[in-house]
């Protein structure tokens, strides 16, 4: 008896709506943005804290939070929000829904598939160069994902609303529910952000709304954050110290925080936010759960140790940085394609010297392109920035600007020429 | 003309909710603010003012008193060191001093009762400054109840003291966050002084560099014009900047900013791209038959390219078809040696 089949049943199963890492076999859940995914090394590695820094006068970060909440609800992971600034409500109802209609709707791609597949405009010299990949500066969106059947497992929302640290209450998932085998959900969907989520889906959904206490002039604000979320994680079985009852599948847990550290939070020091951050990712490395954290970065130039503290303290740092947002880069040309910059300041690594994104990564080449974003009708992508050629687009020079032209006669002398009288000998 | 940002703000023509303005002691939000009330009753909206650094009495000099005014007094007696004064009317315009024990309550309740008596109103806050002396959280949980109440009928303009500092705090200035709050942002700056050296600067050629001064001469100087900076951030999401001058001419007039500092602007020159092809001596264009004929032209390979997309299997053998010139001959020419 050296030979032990080996179940499949036996296995430990992957929860759904996750992964496993293609570089080092590090459990990851998607974001909700492809693009993102990628430049991640895959998507966001389990028990890691993802810190988005904001644009000035723009929602692109609060938008890319919604795609992670839209993510977890699509997987059938459990979702917690916390905010001061919005409505924690308001906000997972305008969420983003998946798209229905099949493969890639982008404007620009139907013009350049119409053109190729004209009969006039397709290559008649160079025939063997029309199998090439064309050169790609963004990510292909894959097909649409089917709509998940909604599972029973049900969170009430009737809940909303109620004063004083209301934490939702949450039902335990009847035993013996069929729930959609993991394989049929993708790992990524895609999202179409004109459309809103579904009453129903939502209802059926679960969520932790993390409502803010009433003032009670404590001051404390981040440490009954974290007091609520260590909640949550043990009360929802997502700690993987604590050992589960039998019989219950374990879901992933997505914690949203929208501008935590904005004028909203009260705090005693600094060391209060620290203290939070720090506490968080403990908690986070002994469970299923991953966490997106957005901070309005531009409010503290006058104090930078401060975000770099924070830098320091959490996994992932993405910068997003909108033309809109400064009247520098308003009017630029560059504008019309992009909306804006996408820095990559720090990239999770775990149990690794070297991040798994410097392998993996398609977009950001391990770590040399510069990469912006651009947000398109239905959906939101990050593509590698080039700057377009000088002068824009249409122009074709084919004689110097008049400026040009005219210092260059000036200087201009041959030897036998007079001041003032044209040489017969120049031309 | 094309409508300039700050008449349209004034004139409440396109919807910004809340305006903030940041001035400086070179150049007072005060007039501005009484633009903005004036044209607002003008309009047939009434009027919420929260006076903590004009009095009453002066506010209502500037502005013709009438019904639809309501004053909230924080300038008179906020600590409530003297005897209580109940609330009372000058020519209609309703004047409530009150104490400031706690802003929120003290402020954001009234505004409220007078906000659900009128449909369309503006809410004036004439200096923060003072309220955030006091506690700046406070002030800015204060601003944001009244940025709440916004609605398309009722609007919010604050005036906000840029230049004074205020205790540090943990935690974002309230500067940066009233800037945040704001749908639209005004910053105030009066006009350069033109002095003997700008006329000596265009004859040697040398700048002299501005010397500090608290106030300059052109300081408020409000007949003579000031200039406003305007960040203009709309519900689209597009966000324009721009810069507008204004001067006190019996009214407020809103002008466009190089008329009062005089520059010459240097117009880009936008060159219309000329077809190429109508500058030639001869004919490059193509008619519709030459057109025609020129797609059905067999070139080289073409074959090939069809071939290759029918069968895709791995090209390894040579297609050869033997040429006019070729001739083949079946016999063996080693049949000819004689060994």
């Amino acid at each position: 008896m050296s030979f032990r089949k080996r179940n499949v049943d036996q296995q430990p199963k992957l929860p759904a709506g996750s992964r496993l890492s293609a570089y080092n076999g590090q459990l990851l859940i998607s974001t909700g943005v492809p693009s993102l995914d990628d430049i991640l090394g895959g998507g966001l590695p389990v028990g890691t804290v993802l810190l988005i820094k904001e644009d000035r006068a723009t929602t692109y970060a609060q938008l890319l939070l919604k795609y992670f909440m839209a993510q977890g609800i699509a997987s059938g992971h459990h979702c917690a929000l916390a905010t001061r600034d919005e409505d924690p409500g308001e906000l997972m109802h305008n969420l983003m829904w998946l798209a229905t209609t099949d493969a890639d709707e982008d404007e620009d791609h139907d013009k350049r598939k119409q053109a190729q597949q004209s009969e006039s405009d397709r290559m008649k010299i160079a025939w063997r160069y029309s199998h090439l990949k064309s050169f790609d500066s963004s990510l292909k969106a894959k097909p649409a994902s089917p709509i998940a059947p909604a599972s029973p497992s049900s969170i009430s929302l009737k809940d909303l609303g109620k004063s004083g640290s209301g934490l939702t209450k949450q039902s335990q998932p009847a035993a013996g529910t069929t729930e959609p085998p993991p394989q049929q959900l993708p790992f990524c969907s895609m999202f179409d952000l004109t459309k809103r989520i579904p009453q129903q889906i939502l209802e059926e959904a679960s969520v932790s709304l993390i409502e803010p206490p009433p003032e009670d002039g404590s001051m404390d604000d981040y440490h009954v954050l974290l007091e609520s979320i260590r909640k949550i994680i043990i009360e929802g079985n997502f700690s993987s110290a604590l050992p589960a009852p039998p019989n219950t599948t374990r879901k992933a847990l997505r914690l949203g925080i929208h501008s935590l550290a904005s004028p909203g939070w009260q705090m005693k020091s600094p060391h209060d936010l620290y203290k939070f951050l720090h506490g968080l990712r403990g908690l986070l490395r002994f469970s299923f759960g991953a966490a997106v954290v957005t901070v309005p970065a531009y409010l503290y130039d006058e104090s930078p140790f401060f975000i770099r503290r924070i830098e320091h303290i959490v996994d992932a740092v993405i910068e997003i940085e909108s033309f809109a947002g400064s009247s520098v880069h308003n009017d630029a040309p560059y504008t019309q394609n992009y909306h804006g910059f996408f820095h990559v300041h720090k990239l999770p690594v775990l149990n690794s010297l070297l991040p798994p994104s410097t392998k993996l990564s398609v977009l950001s080449g391990g770590g040399s392109n510069d990469l912006a974003f651009k947000l398109r009708r239905k959906r939101f992508a990050i593509e590698t920035f080039h700057l377009p050629p000088e002068g824009g687009m249409g122009v074709r020079q084919t004689e110097p600007t008049p400026t040009a032209v005219k210092k260059a006669t000036v200087k201009e002398k041959l030897c036998g020429s007079l001041p003032g009288k044209k040489d017969l000998l120049e031309f | 003309m094309a409508s300039l940002s700050l008449d349209q703000l004034l004139n409440n023509r396109k919807a910004s909710p809340f305006t903030l303005i940041n001035d400086t002691v070179n150049m007072s939000a005060l007039p501005l603010l009484v633009e903005f009330s004036s044209r607002a009753l003008e309009s047939q909206q009434s009027l919420i003012v929260v006076l903590t650094e004009t009095s009453p009495r002066q506010w209502l000099e500037w502005i013709n008193p009438t019904s639809a005014i309501h004053i909230i007094d924080c300038y008179t007696d906020p600590m409530g060191w003297d005897q209580p004064i109940a609330p009372y009317k000058i020519k209609g315009a309703t004047v409530v001093p009150i104490r400031l024990d706690d802003i929120e309550r003290s402020i954001l309740a009234p505004v409220l009762q007078q906000t659900k008596q009128s449909e369309a109103c503006l809410i004036v806050v004439d200096s923060v400054n003072t309220l955030a002396m006091i506690s700046q959280h406070k002030t800015y949980q204060l601003i944001r109840g009244l940025e709440s109440l916004t609605t398309d009928a009722i609007r919010l303009v604050v005036g906000y003291h840029r230049d004074i500092r205020l205790p540090a705090t943990h935690g974002p200035g309230l500067g940066d966050s009233l800037d945040r709050l704001a749908s639209s942002l005004v910053r105030l700056e009066p006009l350069k002084e033109r002095t003997q050296f700008e006329n000596q600067a265009r004859l040697t050629g040398f700048m002299p560099a501005d010397s500090f001064s608290y106030m300059s001469l052109m300081a408020n100087w409000v007949s003579r014009g000031g200039l406003a900076h305007i960040e203009w951030r709309r519900k689209s999401g597009k966000i324009s900047y721009e810069t507008n001058g204004f001067c006190y001419n019996q009214r407020l007039e809103i002008v466009p900013a190089l008329q009062l500092t005089g520059e010459i602007q240097v117009k880009e020159i936008v060159e219309v791209k000329a077809d190429p092809m109508a500058s030639l001596s001869f004919n490059l264009s193509l008619t519709d038959e030459q057109r025609k004929t020129k797609e059905n032209l067999v070139l080289p390979y073409m074959k090939a390219q069809n071939e290759v997309q029918v069968d895709g299997q791995a090209s390894g053998t040579i297609y050869y078809e033997p040429d006019a010139a070729d001739d083949f001959d079946d016999e063996d020419p080693d049949d000819d040696l004689d060994i």
